[in-house]
């Protein structure tokens, strides 16, 4: 299974990469892509203005777009279009030419699964701002888009010309400007982009296809080098039942082994006979994995279909298999050689009488084996990362993983030896005990199961946390809509209708847009010239949006200086509070001079205090905080907070909204929760995807070392059936071994998965998880039961076997 | 013979193997009481059918056709879980090759029947027993660090542990050498005595079989003789 999920993910992974190369110039749709949020200036101007051949135009903002008929509202990415662009490949509707036609016909295309969510069909009319449009055509895919991108905010296309009628483009709404050229002469595309990204003031994104193709195939090589590590954990865990087989397989050839060593076999010989044995079932089960895995590749893409951004051709990639094949043959056989090793500390004495051999770890063969393992590992790991220091870190976590499961299970063993009840009735005893009687399966079984369940749980609580961060869209009292572009004069109108369906306002917040004049009397273009500090150098060219108030609100906290107060007189010296993420991209300390340029007056202000801000949350958070006193005259437009009880409400207030004022956008965060909700499940269940290959593999595992043990059970199942233990008595004592199995892999599973997700929680995304106990429970107890029912199943047909037959069985082996 | 005298009685009793199209009549209409306390053994050379014979008296297979009643239960009647309870309740066993539970310890291993009784003293009287065949040193060890004598010790021990109505020994001492194996022997007759049990041990071993009071000798699955001749030659030579 390992092998397969292996060679299923590169070989996939090659034909995506081919693919995108194949296909990059549909994906820009044209040589060269040009992205400001600013107007154009002329220096942009007179460099682009150098190019010949096909140009388009775009303006891309978000807006509320309102269904006529229904009277729904729905917030979109409106793409205002001038020009023949897509220049390669086009934007796919229904009808098919509704593309080439909507800008003369002057329509709306609108994203078909919008349409299909408001029953809307083409050829209804639709709204955005103050302009009413025909639905010209439902988009089916647009260049580089992707599924998954659409459902966030789905893309609406109208003529570029029709922007100015929807009223949506005020000062300070955020329009993004897009260029795009067909660009032929090779040297003259590199010159231009050369000139563009000179432009260090300007806030441009150039793209071209070659930035394009470097970019789509690293983001999928990120996504590959995951799905390989998952792919290969599950190939570690067949490893140890692979081990686990040998061992066993070989326990029970210890006779055998030692007849033939009295025989004058070497220690050497004893070990190639089976390790050769090994080697050609590990080459055929390789094999065999492998060819699983071409057949799986197939299924990928329907998994990541809402992710890729265009159809991948699945064609069979023979280096992937051969490689897919080599890894999980070397792995496999570097796993057996630990059991193998032994072969050598078997004394021929055993083909006289049996006894228990030496089994300690300190032989040096066991060792070495162990290294070769380890080392395998993180070479692996080495060649999927391209880093050492990330591959030494997978391995390092791999082997803790490991060691606590393994001291998992010894302490199950202990406590089972030291503290066993005597009170208790022989069936929960006998199971009990046989979790530490010899050639028992608890290490075995606590280490793959509980790697499995480790590993799907930490997805999970992953999913889990990442989703408590926009939940808060449910809690009493939080607000779950947000009104934004709200010029001062609609301030009242907005109130009023929230009034007259009963929703509260819960908080209206201005917004000023000022850029940075000055710092410590230094001009902000000086700054922005300074190479040596870039970052710092990109600030001074925003429009900051800040707001004023003088209290801080449940999002920030004050880490350094005291809040500002009001100000009062016009010669007080104004304390604005900036954000730590502001101060660590300005390079500011407390008391530092900023000056504003707010609409053209200058206004000096000192840093007063430094906030924290969980930027996380949805609020309406500022990198920097006015006073009050000071910006209350300034040009501004607000947001205002509601919370609507249920759909119903929120879907009336966005409709009186937007029939009111078209210009104003209503972002329903409930909406927004189901929304990040579907992302998070859709990615979820790609990761679970491969994550599967790991719990099949560990069920596999279990299965077999069920089914190898079969053997030692049918023995004792059978004498216990011959001493007179009736099929109840023998199905409790196999489901309590199983049970505390599966529960003691379950629980440590989840208590490494629990620390794996605090690690990623502090570490990569900087919050703080706190853990829900019902899901921990549900994991739990599913694990425990399947393993109790996989068991407890095995033991089935042992029951129903005539005992005589058995034992007639043993005495002639025995 | 009286009805109540008789432990155990086998009626017409014949059991076929079937593989494939080919089928084995291992056991060709069987019939034989034996009564309580009695010392009997099942003779005949290898095929003959003893081993299967055993089994099906005691319960461990279903016959092809033929009754076996078994303290006052007709066997085949009873399902799986009735006979296993009747095994714990009335039946103990030796075998060829000791079966003692490999994982668990000699004390363990003679505890189980006990323990599936559900007696409370199934420690104590385990541990007696072990010292009653000389193991009272190994009851910790486990089967594989014991020698072939040690074992079916145990196993003698396991057997008389539920202080069973009836005894089947399979070749109880087919795998030990001649001075364990006497030793053995005269461990389980000793025990047979004192503890009252009826014994049936099936064996090839002729001087074995002399020590019984009572020969049923079996050839190619069938019934050839029966006879109390054993009695007969004790009683003449003490004369």
């Amino acid at each position: 299974m390992g092998i397969a999920a292996l060679v299923a993910i590169n070989s996939f992974s090659d034909n995506l990469q081919h693919e995108i190369g194949k296909q990059s110039q549909t994906l820009l749709g044209a040589d060269l892509v040009v992205e400001t949020p600013n107007d154009w200036t002329a220096s942009v101007d007179s460099i682009l203005g150098e190019l010949k051949g096909q140009k388009a135009k775009e303006a891309d903002l978000v807006s509320m777009l309102f269904f006529s008929k229904s009277e729904d509202t729905r917030l979109v990415q409106v793409r205002a279009l001038e020009g023949d662009y897509p220049f390669y490949g086009k934007i796919q509707t229904e009808p098919a030419d509704a593309a080439d036609r909507f800008q003369s016909e002057g329509t709306a295309l609108v994203d078909k699964n919008l349409l299909l969510a408001f029953e809307a069909e083409v050829g209804d009319k639709v709204k955005l701002g103050e302009k009413e449009f025909v639905v010209g055509g439902a988009i089916l895919r647009s260049p580089g888009g992707s599924a998954m991108g659409s459902s966030i905010s789905p893309p609406v296309y109208i003529p570029y010309e029709s922007l100015a009628a929807t009223k949506l483009v005020v000062p300070g709404s955020m329009v993004y400007k897009r260029r795009f050229y067909a660009v032929k002469d090779a040297n003259k595309l590199v010159t231009t982009t050369k000139a563009l990204h000179a432009l260090k003031n300007e806030r441009l994104n150039v793209e071209t296809l070659e930035s394009r193709t470097i970019n789509l195939q690293s983001i999928f090589s990120y996504m590959n080098v995951f799905l390989n590590l998952v792919a290969f954990v599950a190939l570690l865990l067949g490893c140890i039942g692979v081990a686990s087989s040998v061992q066993i397989y070989l326990n029970g050839k210890k006779k055998s082994i030692a007849v033939l060593r009295s025989l004058g076999l070497s220690r050497g010989q004893a070990f190639s006979i089976y390790f050769l044995q090994v080697l050609s079932m590990g080459i055929l089960g390789s094999f065999l994995g492998a060819i699983l895995g071409i057949s799986l590749q197939q299924l990928i893409p329907l998994v990541l279909a809402d992710f890729l951004p265009l159809e991948v051709e699945i064609i069979t990639s023979w280096s992937s298999l051969f490689k897919g094949w080599l890894t999980g043959l070397v792995v496999s056989l570097l796993f057996a050689l630990v059991p193998l090793v032994e072969i050598r500390r078997f004394p021929p004495l055993l083909s006289l009488r049996s006894g228990f051999t030496d089994d300690s770890f300190w032989y040096l063969p066991k060792i070495l084996a162990y290294g070769a393992v380890v080392f395998a590992i993180w070479l692996f790991a080495s060649w999927q990362m391209n880093s050492l220091f990330n591959a030494s870190i997978f391995t390092v976590g791999l082997l803790v993983a490991f060691l606590f499961l393994t001291l998992s299970a010894k302490l199950l063993m202990f406590l089972m030896r030291r503290f066993m009840p005597k009170a208790w009735s022989f069936s929960f005893r006998q199971g009990l005990s046989n979790l530490y009687r010899p050639q028992n399966q608890t290490q075995i079984l606590v280490l793959t199961l509980g790697l499995g369940t480790a590993m799907l749980a930490t997805l999970f609580f992953l999913q889990d946390l990442l989703l408590s961060k926009v939940a808060f869209a449910g809690g009493e009292d939080r607000p779950n809509l947000v009104v934004f572009d709200i010029q001062t004069s609609q301030r009242e109108g907005i109130a009023a209708l929230a009034a007259e369906i009963d929703l509260p306002v819960l908080d209206q917040v201005p917004i000023v847009t000022a850029k940075i004049a000055s710092i410590n009397g230094e001009a902000a273009e000086l700054v922005a010239q300074d190479t040596s500090r870039e970052r710092t150098a990109r600030s001074m060219n925003r429009e900051n949006r800040v707001t004023f108030r003088d209290h801080l609100i449940d999002t920030e906290t004050v880490s350094e200086g005291s809040f500002s107060q009001p100000v009062k007189g016009i010669n007080d010296t104004v304390f604005v509070s900036i954000s730590e993420r502001f101060q660590s991209f300005v390079k500011l300390e407390l008391g530092d001079k900023i000056t504003w340029n707010v609409q053209g007056t200058l206004i000096p202000t000192y840093v007063g205090s430094i906030r924290k801000v969980d930027w996380a949350r949805m609020q309406t958070n500022f990198l920097v905080v006015f006073p009050t006193g000071v910006l209350e005259e300034a040009p501004q437009f607000h947001v205002l907070l509601s919370r609507a009880e249920d759909a119903q409400q929120s879907a009336a207030f966005q409709r009186s909204v937007v029939k009111a004022f078209p210009n104003v956008s209503v972002v329903d965060l409930s909406l927004v929760l189901v929304t990040v909700d579907d992302i998070l499940k859709k990615i979820s269940f790609v990761i679970q995807f491969m994550a599967v290959f790991s719990i099949l593999t560990g069920f596999i595992v279990l299965i077999g070392s069920v089914l190898i043990s079969k053997i030692q059970r049918i023995r004792e199942t059978v004498l216990l059936k011959t001493l007179g233990a009736v099929k109840w008595r023998l199905i409790k004592i196999t489901a309590i071994e199983y049970l505390l199995l599966g529960l003691s892999a379950s629980v440590t599973g989840v208590a490494i998965a629990l620390i794996a997700t605090w690690l990623l929680a502090y570490y990569s995304f900087s919050i703080q998880f706190i853990p829900r106990f019902a899901p921990i429970l549900a994991i739990v107890f599913l694990v425990t039961l399947t393993v109790t029912i996989i068991g407890t199943l095995n033991i089935r047909d042992i029951i129903n076997r005539s005992p005589l037959e058995v034992l007639r069985e043993e005495e002639q082996n025995g | 013979m009286t009805e109540q005298e008789i432990l155990l009685a086998v009626k017409g009793l014949s059991k076929e193997y079937k593989s494939g199209t080919a089928s084995l009549r291992v056991l060709d209409d069987v019939s034989f009481d034996i009564r309580k306390s009695e010392v009997v053994s099942i003779v005949g050379t290898s095929g003959s059918g003893k081993t299967t014979l055993l089994g099906l008296c005691a319960g461990l297979d279903n016959p092809s056709e033929g009754t076996v009643l078994l303290a006052g239960k007709r066997v085949n009647d009873l399902d799986e879980d009735e006979r296993a309870e009747l095994r714990n309740q009335y039946v103990g066993f030796i075998f060829q090759t000791f079966q003692l539970l490999p994982t668990l310890t000699a004390l363990e291993n003679v505890m189980v029947p006990l323990e599936l009784q559900g007696a409370k003293d199934a420690k104590k009287r385990s541990e007696q027993l072990l010292t009653r065949v000389g193991l009272g040193d190994r009851m910790s060890h486990y089967p594989a660090q014991m020698s072939g004598g040690e074992q079916q010790r145990v196993a003698v021990a396991r057997a008389f542990s539920n202080r069973p109505t009836i005894l089947f020994a399979d070749e109880p001492t087919g795998n030990l050498d001649d001075e364990t194996s006497a030793k053995v022997e005269a461990l389980i007759f000793e025990m047979n005595r004192e503890f009252g049990t009826t014994l049936i041990v099936v064996t090839h071993d002729l001087d074995l079989a002399k020590r019984t009071e009572r020969t049923i000798r079996l050839k190619g699955g069938r019934v050839v003789s029966d006879t109390l001749m054993n009695i007969v030659q004790e009683k003449a030579s003490t004369l």
